[in-house]
């Protein structure tokens, strides 16, 4: 009794962070349609602050929460808006996109100033140990002052967004800013509102969190620890603030429970299992909280802003790509140093992988997080079957990945934008805990840390050689961008982009929406898989940490910058990727965030908007191509009819 | 002032107040007004406020569309000061586009948009015309339905320098219903309590110019009367209105000139009495019944 | 609304209520279409035309009330099922696949309910009947010809590689016609085909729904252009407030006090 009890002030305290930190992110999303994945970063990003003035340089607390959360919070919030504000009324995709480049600039500066210290202490609101003894529990002022923080948020919140003109404004203004403005607000100073408050929010979680986690500062635990306040305001639908809080301190409670009490009475479950609760639980939390939301009705949505399907190759053209490809690659493994060709290749895998993503994100419309975790199904799959390095552990690999892809997809047909974007994001980083990091039983249980996979051999052809492996690769690529633009050229390929213009109206023809889902999951997959099966034979193992939510993120985001419908953007965004990933170090983050700002002025991408504009300067430089384009191609139409 | 006389119609009396075109004596001894109303809605008798100030609109040469689609070829239009200004015309001609360029809620791609002389493209958006006086009551439900009744008049309360105290008293002495449901979230009124609601952002702030996009979709006659009645008021009080309405009697009644909008031009230009009857044409006639 | 016992119904409304909050979208209304008519759906803007026609094709499902199609009962079928039944739709605001062509959008339609594994499909996708601008590489030669020949029939011949995103909304809705008409429908819902048509366009419809309405099809169209319902329209029912309160032939319809009470307003 005394025990769950102890274990209540606890989870209390945890839950009472994951409020704060909750309550921010729905704040910001009720008051500008946004959901900031970049939510931890920021509280990452305060912690460390908070904890480089008080720790570091001994500036009193006051002054160090005066500069954080009064300075430093509203500031960043404010350039958030500014940039968001070009993404105004833009697809959920776009925005959220932004905020995910937003997420790894802040990591990437975080690592940049902070990377290189190794261990540093979280800033203390309260440095005393004082603590009380109530009915023979323990409570620390540290956790009475996490509560009472909660507390004075909700009331603040609970105050501001009903009794306040500005607070009521932002509760209007993602429902109709139209209709604000008519009214005489200004529906962006509402929105920068949002932003600041949600900043703050996070920054306050981030300097309370930091002390209850223990032990020193890091990175990646401060920003994933929001994942429990994504929990919690899916559960809260994004918008409710009473559910939100609640449903925050039972993912608080749950967690220090359901941990503690395994750890105590199943030590060896939670070592195999759990590997570090606080990290594992808050992704099954929101895997719960997504798969409970109610289904999401079809609804006719109008005319939105698409981006432009640049022109689909026909088969001869996308041929003479590939062979164009193979050759570059043939070219590359003679011009090439051992270094670059092994990015050369990486960069040919990570292309498959944006290939697959082509097809599910950039004609479909479906946004994945977990594209790189099919890859590692792949892999596993290749590892496994006859030792590792046959072609037939190459078709288990795009079969397991295939069926994983329409697993993951079966649930989610019925969510949409951000929700999936959520959904997959979890899906990764559950497998990123519980099976990757798994070598006792799911991933490698042959507790090696490593799945050893062979290269591949044809007819008699071993393509042990690097250069051999090169080609291989180009190949395989050239093949799958083949595959690509012939499902798109087809009747396939038509539905993918009609079920991402319209829903509604792909139902209303007789469509299956649903299955066309489930269609489209299981082939990207199924080509994720295969990218990860080369993958193994390129680097003849693979491990752990090859397949994180990260690099996924990573692929997803250069795609986005080069153009997410585009096959040589897949390329393009591939190779970008090994480069990046091998030689970006610290900066890659920020480099790869900072590329993807650029969506807000080109929605289609570099080379989905470069290509189409080159042609224009092409063909307006061209004498004797006197006809208008219009008139051109209403005449090159009359052929067909 | 003086602009306004003579322009619509009102006149100032002896007494230094004004009044309705219908009570000037010209009228009554027969001499025609140079536009004259027929039948002015207006409420007989009833005084204009001096300190409504109303300003006249004039759209000048406004092209306008959605993406690459033009929807408006050239408006010109001048909506003189305190005047009633009815746009009638088939869907889709381009009337609410008409209005939302004129409410700073679309920005045309050619042409300009004069407030009582001054170009409105200085002020800036839809927010800082509506504090300048213009007031857009938007086609459908121009309402917040997730916030309740009394959460709606808080923020019409940006539109001018007036406290919701004062607000409150205005819409419900003006809607009494409202006020039995000032608690209750908008979004479950009734589409007449709705409109109510919106309509009560145009008591608020002394807008100078109203515009209004069909009031009366999908509400049964009694309150669209009602509503109307009170836009006779608010046009006695000598607001500049600017109205869409689907139902040309209505608009007629209430209306001191009109224009038929087809295909995005304003195909003519006339007293209300004239123009209802081409517009019915264009609504119910029809050359093969 | 008394309604004769028609021989061929091919869809039915009965006693459909839908409320939206406070606000009653429909009350009550019954009515039905018959196959080889042309019916038309009139009342004031904010009536409950869409909502009735969200109803029938099942983007909306109603509180209360039944929907059959050719005596068979819908009510509880998804969007896509009632569409392989035969239930076409347009949108008032429209619905196109704004990132395909107008060829494009048809054939999306007209290959909805057939299986990918279709020898036509196999074709297109081994590259023969590729989506490339007739002109260039890898020219179609067949395959289009239905899509063409529909296009032609709305009167958008030779528009095959036009991008809907470019096109005027007369033209678009016009798209959004051709493709409901390529899942060959029994019954044709269309909300508001007309509106931004010009005239010789305006014509060019009236023709078709008479013609289609010859073919056997059933015709439910919601519409304010009072000439081409009167062209048209065998019978035409009147929706005011989220009620049916008239229903007749067009000339009824116009003679009716009622209807033009709701039509022209009541304030006098």
């Amino acid at each position: 009794m005394h025990e769950f009890l102890q274990f209540t002030v606890i989870g209390i305290a945890i839950g009472a962070v994951y409020a704060v930190a909750a309550s921010g992110l729905v704040v910001t999303y009720s008051t500008t349609g946004v959901f900031n994945f970049a939510h931890g970063a920021v509280a990452m990003v305060s912690a460390f602050s908070f904890s480089e003035m008080t720790v570091t340089h001994g500036l009193p607390v006051w002054l160090a929460l005066v500069v954080v959360i009064g300075v430093e919070a509203p500031i960043l919030g404010v350039l958030v808006q500014l940039l968001m504000r070009r993404l105004f009324g833009a697809s959920v995709e776009r925005s959220l996109m932004v905020t995910l480049g937003l997420l790894l600039i802040l990591l990437g500066a975080a690592d940049e100033i902070w990377g290189g210290q190794s261990s540093r202490q979280p800033g203390q609101l309260y440095s005393g140990a004082t603590s009380y003894s109530v009915l023979g529990v323990h409570l620390t002022v540290a956790n009475l002052l996490v509560m009472i923080v909660a507390a004075g948020v909700a009331i603040f919140l609970g105050f501001f967004l009903k009794r306040t003109r500005t607070g009521v404004a932002m509760r209007a203004v993602v429902d109709d800013p139209d209709l604000l403005a008519m009214a005489g607000a200004s529906p962006a100073r509402i929105a920068t509102m949002g932003w600041i408050i949600g900043v703050v929010l996070a920054a306050v979680a981030g300097i309370l969190i930091a002390p209850l986690q223990g032990g020193n500062l890091s990175q990646t635990t401060l920003t994933l620890f929001v994942v429990n306040a994504y929990a919690a305001a899916v559960f809260g639908r994004l918008r409710n603030l009473p559910v939100t809080f609640v449903a925050a301190l039972g993912v608080g409670l749950g967690e220090t429970y359901i941990g503690n009490y395994l750890q105590q009475y199943e030590p060896g479950f939670t070592q195999n299992w759990l590997s570090v609760p606080s990290q594992t639980l808050p992704i099954v939390f929101l895997l719960i909280a997504l798969l409970i939301l109610p289904q999401d009705r079809l609804r006719a949505v109008g005319r939105a802003v698409t981006t432009r399907i640049p022109k689909v190759a026909s088969l001869g053209q996308s041929l003479v790509g590939g062979a164009a490809v193979v050759a570059l690659a043939l070219l590359a493994s003679v011009a090439l140093g051992t270094d670059w060709q092994g990015i050369v290749r990486q960069g040919l895998i990570f292309g498959i992988v944006a290939l697959s993503l082509v097809l599910l994100t950039g004609y479909a419309g479906q946004v994945s997080l977990c594209q790189v975790t099919f890859a590692g199904v792949g892999a596993f799959a290749m590892g496994k079957v006859t030792g590792g390095g046959s072609w037939l552990g190459v078709l288990a690999a795009v079969g397991l990945s295939a069926g994983v892809g329409m697993l993951v997809a079966w649930p989610t047909t019925r969510l949409r934008g951000l929700y999936l974007a959520l959904f997959t994001l979890a899906v990764a980083a559950f497998a990123d805990a519980w099976f990757f990091t798994n070598t006792n039983y799911l991933f490698d249980y042959n507790h090696s840390s490593s799945l050893l996979i062979k290269r591949l051999g044809l007819f008699g052809i071993s393509f042990e050689g690097n250069r051999a492996e090169m080609i291989l690769l180009a190949v395989a690529f050239a093949l799958a961008s083949i595959l690509v633009l012939a499902l798109r050229r087809g009747v396939f390929g038509r539905r993918l982009v009609g079920l991402s213009d319209s829903p509604a109206a792909c139902a209303t023809v007789g469509l299956n929406v649903k299955a066309t889902k489930l269609a489209v999951f299981g082939i990207s997959a199924g080509l994720a898989g295969l990218a990860g099966a080369l993958y193994g034979t390129n680097q003849g193992f693979v491990g752990a940490l090859d397949f994180q939510f990260l690099i996924s993120l990573n692929v997803l985001l250069m795609l986005v910058i080069w153009g997410a419908r585009s096959t040589s953007g897949a390329l393009v965004a591939g190779l970008c990727s090994a480069v990046l990933l091998q030689k970006g170090g610290n900066l890659s983050g920020i480099i790869l965030g900072v590329g993807v700002l650029v969506i807000g002025w080109l929605p289609n991408g570099i080379i989905g908007t470069g290509w189409p504009m080159l042609r224009e300067l092409v063909r307006d430089r061209s004498p004797g191509e006197a006809p208008a384009p219009e008139a051109e191609l209403v005449e090159d139409a009359g052929h067909a009819a | 002032m003086s602009e306004v006389s003579q322009g619509e119609g009102w006149w100032q009396a002896s007494d230094g107040k004004w009044y309705a075109p219908s009570l000037h004596p010209d009228v009554a001894s027969g001499e025609p007004e140079p536009e004259p109303a027929p039948e002015p809605g207006v409420p007989a008798g009833v005084v204009v406020s001096p300190e409504r100030n109303p300003a006249s609109l004039e759209l000048v040469g406004i092209r306008a569309g959605y993406g690459r689609i033009e929807v408006l070829h050239g408006i010109d239009l001048t909506v003189p000061a305190g005047s009633v200004f009815a746009l009638l015309g088939p869907n889709g001609a381009g009337k609410s586009t008409l209005l939302k360029v004129a409410g700073g809620r679309m920005r045309p791609t050619a042409g300009k948009v004069l407030v009582a002389d001054h170009e409105t493209h200085r002020h800036g958006g839809a927010d800082a015309l509506a504090r300048a006086g213009v007031c857009s009551i938007p086609e459908g439900r121009g309402i917040f339905p997730n916030l309740t009744v009394r959460e709606n008049l808080l923020i019409w309360t940006y539109q001018g320098k007036v406290r919701l105290p004062e607000v409150e008293e205005r819409a419900y002495a003006r809607f009494p219903k409202l006020g039995q449901r000032r608690k209750q979230v908008a979004g479950t009124l009734s589409g007449g309590e709705q409109q109510m609601l919106a309509f009560a952002r145009a008591l608020v702030g002394n807008p100078r110019v109203l515009l209004l996009d069909e009031i009366s979709m999908g509400l049964a006659p009694l309150i669209v009367a009602e509503l109307y009645e009170v836009v006779g008021q608010l046009a006695a009080e000598g607001i500049t209105i600017l109205l869409v309405e689907q139902f040309i009697q209505t608009a007629v009644a209430v209306a001191t000139r009109a224009a038929i909008v087809v295909h995005g031009r304003v195909e003519r230009e006339g007293s209300p009495a004239e123009i209802a009857a081409e517009a019915a044409e264009h609504y119910l006639a029809g050359s093969g019944g | 609304m008394p309604l004769d016992p028609i021989t061929h119904m091919a869809l039915e409304v009965r006693e459909v209520s839908v409320h939206f909050g406070g606000v009653r979208a429909l009350d009550s209304v019954t009515f039905g279409v018959m196959g080889g008519t042309v019916t038309g759906l009139i009342g004031p803007n904010g009536a409950g035309k869409t909502t009735l026609f969200n109803v029938l094709s099942g983007l909306q499902t109603p509180d209360q009330g039944r929907v059959l199609l050719a005596g068979r009962e819908i009510t509880r079928k998804k969007p896509h099922q009632r569409a392989q039944l035969g239930l076409a739709r347009t949108f008032q605001r429209l619905e196109l696949f704004w990132s395909l062509s107008a060829g494009e959008n048809v054939r999306v339609g007209a290959e909805a309910v057939v299986q990918w594994w279709h020898p036509s499909h196999i074709r297109q996708t081994l590259g023969r009947g590729t989506p490339v601008r007739p002109g260039g590489p890898g020219t179609p030669a067949h395959g289009s010809a239905g899509v063409a020949a529909l296009l032609e029939r709305v009167g958008l011949g030779g528009l095959d590689w036009e991008p809907v995103d470019g096109l005027p909304t007369g033209q678009a809705r016009l798209v959004e016609l051709a493709r409901a008409l390529a899942i060959g429908p029994q019954v044709l819902l269309l909300d508001e085909p007309g509106s931004g048509l010009d005239d010789s366009e305006s014509a060019v419809l009236g023709d078709l729904l008479v013609e289609l309405a010859g073919e056997g099809m059933a015709v439910l169209l919601v519409e304010h252009d009072m000439d081409l319902l009167m062209r048209v329209c065998s019978q035409i029912f009147v929706l005011d407030y989220g009620q049916l309160i008239a229903g007749g032939t067009p000339e009824e319809i116009r003679a009716n006090p009622a209807v033009q009470a709701a039509y022209l307003g009541s304030a006098q």
